[in-house]
Order: C-alpha cells, then structure tokens, then sequence
C-alpha cells in the first residue's frame, strides 16, 4: 500500500467515522427539528388559533387597527380599518404609515402628529389628541379617537407598534348635541328641573334659580312643594299620579311661587324619567314663565276689547243722530274702555240753574245712586274740565287738593255708589266750545291710568264730534220743522185770505144791491121826493157801512205793519162802555139778548185810546150777539185790579171748541164751524181787538168751554195814568173859504169822477171831467184850474206822471194837486207827495174831508 | 511576494513588520481588485496564513499538523492538521480579516469561510478518549455559526463557504454517502441561521486549485451538483471555465438548480496560466445564459488564485488581468443579453 493509499484510508476513515456522528447529529437535528416542528405546529396551531381569535377580534371588537413595523410601515390593517380609511388590507400592507392613514385637526385643519411614529420614537403608548379626524382615501373625514402603543418582541425589543382607532364622529355628535343639550339645559330661560317621584327635586338649572330665586343648594333635595303657593299644592299629587302611569304633561298652566313670594305664571311640561330598565324612577319639568305672556295676552285681550269696543263705539256714535241715545252709548264706552265702576256724562247746558251741568246720562249706576251723589260739589272740583280746559284725573278724590275742603266722607256715597277715583273729561266741539263733561269714578283709588286716559279723551273727541253732528241735525231737524210749520202757516194765511177775500167780496157786495136800488128809485121819473130821500138815505147808510169796512181793513192792515197810532187820552171807563153798547145795541137788541153790565162803581180813570177801546168791545159785545142764540145772556163785566183794569164779555152762545182756540185772534179768521152760521163781518175784528189792546199794553184772552157752552173774552188792560201814555195828536183848526174853484178831475172810472164832480159843483167850484191821463194834461193846459184831482190808476199816463208834467211846466207849480185813489197805504202816500201831490185822500173819499181841503184859503199845504 | 518570503522566513520575522507586510498585500489587493471594476471583491485572503483551509486553527495547542494528507492531482500533497483534544475552538474568525480590508475600500467585500465539513476531518478517526466526536461536532457547528454571524455581523456583502471537499468527499467515498454526509453537516450549521442570514450566504466548490493542480477535477459534476444544491444557502460558485464539458455541466446545473438560488458559473481559470479573453469570458456567460434564467445568473472566477501560501504560481498580474477579463466579458455579454 502506498503513503497516498494510506493517506486516502485514513482521510476515508477520519470522514466516515465523521459520517456517523454528523448522522448522529442530524438525526438529533432531525429530532430536534421534528420536536421544533411539532412544538413549532403547536405553537402554529395555538397562533394560527390566536390569530384567528385574533382577526375575529380585530374584526368584531368594532375598532380599526393598523400595525406597523419599525419603519412604520404597516403589516396589519382590520377590516374595520379598511372600512374607515378606504384601503383594502392588501393594497395598504407595506405602505407607509401616512399614506394609508391621515390625520389632521378637526378643528384646524392642520396635520396631526402621526401617532405611532411616536410610539415608536418614544416607545411609550400614545393618545390621540381630541378632535382628530380621518382623511379618508376618498378625502373624506371621520372624528376619531385613537392610542397607539408600540409592539416588543418576546425579548422586549421593539419590532413596530400599533394603533387602535374607531369612528367617534357618531359620539362627537352625541357629545356635542348632549353639550349643547347642556348647555341648553344650563342657559335656557326656562326652568328645567328634575324631581323623585316623591316630588324631590333632584337637579335645578341656571334658568330655574332666575324664575324661582332659589340657587341649586338652596332646592336639591328639598320638596318641590316649595314652589307651589297654598292654593295650589293640590296640583302635586295628581301631578305624580299621572307621571306614574307614565302621561306626559304638557302646557299645563298654573302659578308657582317665587322664593320671594310673588306668584308667577307658569306654563309645565312634566315628563317622566325612566332608568334604564324603563321604569319610571323621576320626572324632567320644564316651567316657562308665562306671566309677561300672560300679561301680554291679557293686554292684547284689552287691547282687542279696547279697540274693538273703540271701533264699535266710533261707529255706533258716528251713526247715531239721537243726542240722548249717542251719549248714553259714549258714557257706556267711557265707563268700560277706562274700567270705571261708573260713568256720568254732564250736558252742558245753560238752561238749568244751579249746577253746572245737567246729567244727560248714567252707565254702571242707577240715575238715581247718580243723583245722590253731590255732582255739583264733584263737577265744581273738577272745574277745569266743565269749563273745557284739560282733563282732570285724581287718583284718590277723597285726598285730591282740587276737591277743595269736601271731606272724603262727604264724597262717599249712601247706597252703591262712591268715588275715590275720579277721571273727568271735557268734550268740547270743533269750534271749540264746550259740549258737556265726562265723569268717571271708581270706589278704589289708583284705578285710571294713564292709558285710559288717552281713550277715554279719544272718545270723549269721538263723542264731541257725534254730538255736534247730531246738534246739527237736531238743528236741522228743528229748523225743517219750523219751516214746514211756517209754511203751513203760510198756507194756512192763505187759505185764510182766499176765505177772507171771498168775505171781504160779500160784504163789499152786500151793500151794493140796496144803493143800485136806491139810485134807480131816486131816478125814477115816479119817485116821490120821500122814496127819493129814503133812496138817499140807503145810499149813504150802504155807503157808510162800506167806508167802516174799510176802516177796518186799513186799521188790520196798519195795526199788522205797527202804524197804527193810539190817540191817547185820560179816558173814563164808563164812557167807553156806553160808546160800545151803543154800537152793539142794535145787534143785541136785534135778537133779543139780556146784557148785564157790571163795573164799578167809582168812575175809573185811565190812559187809553177811548174810540179804539170802545170799537174792541163793540166788536166782543157785536161777536157775542152774533153767536148768540136770540134771548142770550150777554155780560159785559169790568173790574179794576191792581194796577190793571180787566174787562170781560162773556155769552151763552155757541161756544169755541178747544182747538180754534188759539186761532180766534188771528187774522182772516173765522171758525168754521162758525161759518155756517156767520153773521158776516170781515172776521178781522178779534185780531183788530187784539192789536188795539197790545198796543195799550193789555192783553185779551178767550175761554170756552167749548162748542156750545158759550164764550168768554178777557181783555187786561194796565190802568195807566196819561204822562206814561202817548198824547194824542191833536189837529189844527184850519181857516175855510167860501171861495169857488177851478177844478179839474181825472178818473177813468167816469162814475166816481161825475159823481166828485157833481158834489164839487154843488159845493160852488167850477169842476172839468176827463176820463185819462192825456185828456188830463191837455184840459190842464186848456183850463189851468187851481186844483187837480187825479186819480192814479188811469190808461198811458198815471197820476203819477201827470203831477210830475204838471210840476214841472210854469203854470203847474202854483196848483193844488190832490191824489185820489184806491191805494192807500203809506208808501203810496209817499209816493204820491214825491210826485208832486199836496195831498193824498183814500176812495171812497169822504166828500166834507175834500171840501174842508178846497174851502181853505192854501188848499196846497 | 514580500509576504510570502516573510511568512516562509517565517518564524525568525517579527510581527510588527510581518503586519505590515500583510496590511500591503491587503491594501494592494483591494485596491487592484476594485481596479477591474468587479462590484463585489475579496482581500484575496492575504492574512489566511497557510492556507483557506485551516487559517481558523493555526495555533490551536489542541491540534498538531499531522493530520490526514490531501494528494493533489500534480503530485503534492496537502497536510491538514490534527485534533488531539478537546474541546474544539476557532483560533481566529475570519471577520478579523473584514476589519482589514475594510480600511482600504467601501466596495463590497465577500468574505470566503472554511465549511465546517472541511473542518470536521481534523478529528482523528480514532476518536479522543475525553472529547468525544459528537461534542466535537457540536462545538464546530457552533464555531462555523459563530464565524458566519461575526462575519455579517462587520458587513459582509456576501459569506462564501469554501466547499472544495465536496468532489473530495466523493472521490473518498464514491458511494456518495460522505458527501451526503458533509451536505448534512454544512445544512445543520446552516440551519442555525435564520433565513436572512443563509439570504446572505454561498457555497463555493471546484476540484480544488492548488499550484495550478486540482485534487478531485475527475469526479463528476454530476454525481455532486444533486447534493451540492441541497446546501440551504442562496448563491452557488461553481467552477466551470476549466470543466471539460461545461454544456454538460451547465444542462445538470439547470437540472438541479431551484427557484431563488443564484449560480455564479466559473468564466476564467486561476489555474490555467493563459489569461482568457474578454471574448471568450462573454462567450462563457453566453453560454451559461442558455441554460440558467438570467436573473439567477452571476460569474465568478473558478477558484482563488492561491489557496495556499506558498503557491506562487499565479502571479497577481495573473489573477488580476483574469478578474479583469471577467468583469469585461461579463459587461459584454449583459450588453448582449440585453442585461445589466
């Protein structure tokens, strides 16, 4: 065997004795790794087990976790995770910690420190800021909570860390919904408390201790009673029953007292606390203070009331006319707009004496508890009012300086009525006058604010004006009804003279029959001279009949227009009796009547007109002859008073019924029911005798107990002496002359100019007729007489016009003209002498006036 | 060569100058080395003193130098030392040698490592009354556990297993079953690595270098590369530019070969005195390329240039211009293959 052969054997030998040591040793690493593996499959069993208990964890503890390793780059993302951050496990494994899972300030904005990268520097755990949120993969955010803590291996080194966090933004809302349901809580202004069922209040809110004044120490624990006033604390119990039975309370008004003691309006909402297994353990309330609610609510009831009773009020008084109902509604409305116990309205009016006012009317009270009060002693100390000067308002009369001394006692009132306090309110109109007052009283003090005030001055405008519209209109009212009665008057008048006319026509006619009559007899070729003196003598007694007719118009028509002059003189009584039966005496006698005549015995001297006096009781004694059945009593009784003479004429005739009383003296008046009986007559005579006695200053007056029971009349004269009444005019004697004239008369009317003319002729003047104004002028000129009697109504030249030619030529400023016409009053005299006449004589004329005239030696003047 | 003069002056030299001498061959080789441009390089284990194989039990008082020889195809042969007692310990650890290096350059440095199979043949086969052979084997796993460790532990870009007694262990034993042996042995010390640690972890094989000789260039590729590829580590150095049949080799290589494993294939001959070509290193990765998907494909040299101290027959222009021929070719053919 060579060296290498042995070398080769021992190398072969040294190696395979090695071979079964290193089999040995493999084996024993075999079994070691076999051990290892089966320890290695236990523990990969127990970790498989712990990483599937693990990942169910992971997945079901509801929490995103993220690890890392040491580079921070992350192994291990849940599935809770890769719902919030938006990463799949696998897209984000290996990557950067931040790229996966961002997060900044809520609040900010700004990045936030990444939690496990400080963990890992730090390696201690790591909180999450508060108010961190997730940027989502999609660039969304999610509030977040998280810790991060870092991971050591078995031998305490660190290999990563992790972090574990879950979406708060649920939570976040909560806390901040339950912060500000705190803070709600705490700031409300509602009281929000919480009690036991037993009534112990348990929490007490800020808003609670402002409404109720207790602080939180001062309530807790105490029972909630105390805040019930005594009349109240009946609400508790059945409060509690029914949060027992689980109710809720809703809006359930009530008073609660404040630790101070005032009471206040409270609105509750009572609900019940329940644990958590539902039982009911408490109650939440919430008391809102609805006392300025409430106050608010009833001062816009008032004010609705207010207005609408204003608006009612304004309506009903603008379209009322009647003053009594207007401030009967006025005085209503005051007394309720200012919550007065009463209400007085004052009219003001002068024509009541003593008080100020007069009471119109009353609201609240009887007229008569009104009427006990001592208005004129309340009115006077509220003056300025009455007089329309400003608003008085006291808010205790009984302590008010302006009520003067009147003790409060005074001011009290028997029966229902007092006053203490007052309000008066003038209502004055448009043109400023005052109206009337306003006065409203209440028996407490401090009653009338302000306020009421204003809307009672509001009504008080309201009323002054409705009240002038309704013055107005009564004015108007009155004014329409006077007018109407004016005219019916006026109708009345004319009826009246239609009827007078007629009268007037039958008396003018009556006497014109016997005087045609008496003329053709005197005419007649066979008249013996005593049928042609009886022809006279019916002739002039018509003539004269017809003349005191027209006496009598003209002393109605001068007695209407007051120019009828008395001739006054100191006139015997008895006289002007006698004068007066004297003319009646043939009416009396007539028909038989008795007439008693009393005066006195004592000659009773007086002032007075004694022909007048005698015509008026002519007139009564003619007037109860008239009406008078035959064999009548006719009395004539005179008396002398004090100061007065009084003289009645009374009869048995047929009376005056009660409603043509007030008529007999008036003008045209006859009654009818007289008519049918008239006696004739103009129907002027009582309303001349009326006219005659006031002119004296007496008085007539008429009784009847009416149709039938006969009448009287009484005439009331003042028994004056002469100095206290007019003198008489006395004439003036003037000289006559015998001396006949030239006299020319022209009248159309031929008969009255022949028949003047014939008189004149037979006077001794020497008379030329013309029959118009033209003729008048030409015989004017042709015969230049003295005198010129014209009448004024003739065809193309009046009278007028004629005295004005006249006048104005050389031979007609020395003549005497001389008017006669049928116009006769006295403007027609003025007229007449401005035309140039001297004098002016009425038709018919009286032939001796005219003679009287022409026989003086300057008929002109 | 200053060094090796010293170290075959050897004794008498002191340590001081002797330092120096290996801080200068250090610095020369890996100043040259980063000159080829290759991205990773060695201090070409200028402080292995006598050789890759024991440099971790020089000194050791529980070894004596008569241990089993190793013949060499040209004709010498290689004295191993022997264990006489336990326990078994390193004598130095070859990071120290990373600690040197790294004084001269920032290139990444891949530091080659004796396999504890290699090592596992310093036990007698007698056996030592008081250490026994188990324990022995223990304590060397956890030596070759600890130099790996140490090794990374300074930086290493790559530690490279030195495993030329897997032809050896066939040609020992043709049955297969020491290099089974020895594929178990090296896999229970790798075992103890974790996962990243046999990441950064080579085995390198070839017929064995020596004095431009090899010790076991007739075995067959193919009766070690099956049980070569079950070492547990993620880069594989071959030698395949001196093989006979490298299509051969490379078509077992694509056979064996798994997923994740990187093959560094041997492009240049330490042992062959010519310096290939540019051309023919690119042609070499060419070829490989056909066989082994590019991204699991590296080139590296077939072996060191001198695995033992007194082998002066490479000279390092020599292995220098061969480094440098590879990077090129290497550059050559990824531009062709459309790589790099």
């Amino acid at each position: 065997m060579t060296d290498d052969e042995g070398e080769d054997r021992q190398l072969r030998s040294t190696a395979l004795q090695n071979v079964e040591s290193i089999l040995a040793a493999r084996q024993r690493a075999e079994r070691e790794l076999l051990g290892a593996k089966e320890a290695l499959e236990r523990k990969t069993q127990e970790l498989q087990q712990q990483r599937e208990w693990f990942a169910v964890t992971l997945a079901s503890i509801g929490d995103a976790v993220i690890a890392t390793d040491m580079q921070g780059n992350i192994t291990l993302l849940n599935r809770v995770a890769e719902a919030m951050t938006g990463w799949s496990s696998n897209e984000a494994t290996g990557q950067p910690l931040g790229q996966v899972f961002s997060i900044i300030n809520e609040q900010s904005g700004a990045p936030v420190a990444n939690p496990i990268k400080t963990a890992l520097e730090s390696g201690q755990i790591v909180v999450l800021a508060n108010h961190t949120a997730l940027v989502r993969r999609d660039g969304t955010r999610i509030s977040i909570e998280d810790s991060a803590a870092p991971i050591r291996n078995a031998r305490g080194e660190l290999s990563g860390a992790v972090m574990v966090f879950h979406d708060v933004t649920r939570r976040r809302r909560a806390e901040d919904a339950l912060r500000h349901l705190a803070a709600v809580v705490e700031f409300s202004e509602d009281a929000i408390i919480t009690k036991t069922l037993e009534g112990i209040i348990t929490s007490w809110n800020s808003g609670a201790e402002r409404m109720f004044g207790y602080t939180t120490s001062e309530v807790v624990g105490k029972p909630v009673t105390v805040l019930i006033p005594p009349d109240h604390v009946d609400e508790e119990p059945a409060i509690l029953a029914r949060l027992r039975r689980g109710e809720r309370i809703e809006h359930y008004e009530t008073t609660r007292r404040h630790k101070d003691g005032t009471l206040l309006d409270v609105s509750l909402g009572v609900s019940p606390l329940k644990d958590e297994s539902g039982a009911i353990v408490g109650a939440s309330k919430i008391a809102r203070d609805v006392t300025q609610q409430k106050r608010a609510a009833r001062a816009l009831a008032e004010e609705t009331r207010v207005l609408e009773l204003l608006n009612s009020t304004g309506l009903a008084i603008a379209a009322q006319l009647d003053l009594q109902t207007l401030i009967q509604t006025v005085t209503d409305a005051a007394t309720q707009l200012s919550g007065a116990r009463f209400g007085a309205f004052f009219y003001n009016t002068t024509n009541q004496a003593g008080a100020p006012f007069e009471l119109f009317a009353v609201s609240g009270a009887t007229l008569e508890a009104i009427e006990k009060l001592d208005l004129p002693r309340i009115s006077s100390s509220f003056d300025a009012p009455s007089r329309g000067t400003g608003i008085v308002r006291s808010p205790d009369i009984t302590r008010d300086s302006r009520y003067g001394a009147a003790s409060p006692a005074r001011v009290s009132l028997q029966g229902e009525v007092t006053v203490r306090s007052g309000l008066a309110l003038p209502v004055v109109s448009r043109s400023g006058r005052v109206i009337g007052g306003l006065f409203l009283g209440h028996p407490e003090p401090d009653v009338f604010t302000e306020r009421a005030e204003r809307l009672v001055a509001g009504v008080a405008a309201q009323a002054a004006v409705a009240i002038d519209n309704a013055r107005l209109y009564e004015d108007a009212h009155r004014e329409l009804t006077r007018r109407e009665r004016a005219e019916a008057a006026l109708r009345e008048t004319d009826r009246r003279k239609d009827e007078f006319l007629a009268t007037l026509a039958h008396e003018l006619r009556n006497p014109l029959a016997p005087i045609r009559q008496a003329a053709t007899i005197s005419k007649a070729a066979g008249a013996t001279e005593a049928q042609k003196r009886w022809s006279h003598d019916v002739i002039n007694r018509q003539v004269h009949h017809m003349a005191l007719l027209i006496d009598d118009l003209l002393d109605i028509s001068r007695i209407t227009r007051g120019t009828l002059e008395l001739r006054t003189e100191m006139t015997e009584l008895t006289a002007v009796v006698d004068a007066a039966v004297e003319t009646a005496r043939p009416f009396i006698d007539a028909k038989r009547h008795q007439l008693s005549i009393e005066i006195p015995e004592q000659p009773v001297h007086f002032a007075a007109d004694s022909l007048r006096l005698a015509q008026v009781l002519a007139n009564l004694l003619t007037n109860a002859a008239k009406y008078t059945d035959p064999h009548g009593q006719i009395r004539l009784r005179a008396t002398r008073g004090d100061g007065t003479i009084t003289i009645s004429v009374s009869d048995t005739g047929i009376g005056i019924p009660a409603d043509a009383l007030p008529l007999v003296f008036q003008m045209f008046s006859q009654v009818k029911a007289h008519q049918e009986r008239s006696e004739g007559g103009l129907g002027i005579g009582l309303a001349l005798a009326r006219g005659v006695v006031e002119l004296h200053g007496g008085t007539i007056e008429v009784k009847s107990g009416g149709t039938g029971q006969g009448s009287e009349f009484i005439v009331t004269l003042p028994a004056r002496a002469l100095g206290a009444a007019r003198q008489p005019a006395r004439k003036q004697s003037k000289a006559v002359s015998n001396m006949g004239r030239r006299i020319l008369i022209a009248d159309d009317n031929e008969d009255a100019a022949r028949s003047l003319a014939i008189l004149l002729e037979l006077d001794g003047h020497s008379v030329t007729v013309v029959n118009d104004g033209r003729a008048a002028l030409e015989a004017f000129h042709a015969a230049q007489p003295e005198v010129l009697v014209l009448d004024i109504g003739m065809p193309e030249l009046n009278g007028y016009d004629i005295a004005r030619q006249v006048r104005q030529s050389s031979l007609g400023r020395a003549v005497t003209l001389i008017a006669v016409t049928g116009w006769g009053q006295d403007t027609d005299k003025v007229r007449a002498l401005a035309a140039g006449f001297n004098h002016h004589f009425t038709k018919p004329v009286e032939p001796e006036r005219l003679s009287a005239v022409l026989r003086s030696d300057n008929p002109g003047n | 060569m200053q060094l090796i003069e010293a170290l075959r002056a050897g004794v008498n030299g002191s340590e001081q100058s002797l330092e120096a001498l290996y801080d200068h061959a250090t610095e020369d080789t890996v100043r040259r080395f980063e000159a080829t441009g290759s991205p990773v390089i060695t201090d070409g284990e200028q402080r292995k003193y006598h050789n890759f194989w024991t440099y971790g039990v020089e000194g050791d008082p529980n070894a004596s130098p008569d241990g089993f020889r190793i013949p060499f195809a040209a004709g010498h042969v290689r004295r191993m030392p022997r264990l006489n007692a336990g326990p078994f310990r390193y004598q130095r650890y070859a990071d120290s040698y990373l600690d040197h290096a790294r004084r001269f350059t920032q290139a990444p440095l891949k530091q080659a490592i004796i396999s504890p199979s290699a090592l596992s043949l310093l036990y007698p086969a007698e056996g030592l009354p008081d250490y026994p052979r188990e324990t022995f084997i223990e304590d060397l796993l956890a030596e070759h556990v600890s130099e790996v460790r140490r090794c990374l532990a300074k930086g290493a870009y790559k530690v490279q297993i030195d495993f030329t007694e897997g032809r050896l262990a066939l040609k020992v034993d043709p049955s297969g079953a020491l290099l089974e042996s020895f594929i178990d042995l090296n896999n229970l010390a790798l075992g103890r690595l974790t996962p990243a640690e046999r990441a950064k972890m080579g085995v390198h094989t070839c017929p064995g270098g020596d004095r431009d000789s090899t010790h076991s260039a007739d075995v067959d590729y193919a009766e070690l590369l099956p049980s070569l590829f079950k070492l547990d580590v993620g880069s594989f150095y071959l030698a395949l530019a001196g093989e006979r049949d490298r299509i051969r080799v490379l078509e077992i290589i694509r056979g064996v070969m798994k997923p994740g494993q990187r093959v560094f294939v041997g492009v240049v001959t330490p042992i062959d005195p010519r310096i290939e070509t540019s051309e023919d290193v690119r042609d070499r990765v060419l070829e490989a390329a056909r066989y082994i998907p590019l991204e699991q494909l590296g080139t590296t040299d077939d072996c060191g240039f001198a695995p033992f101290c007194d082998d002066i027959s490479t000279t390092r222009e020599t292995a220098f211009a061969k480094i440098r021929v590879r990077v090129l070719g290497t550059l050559a053919a990824e531009r062709v293959l459309g790589a790099g």
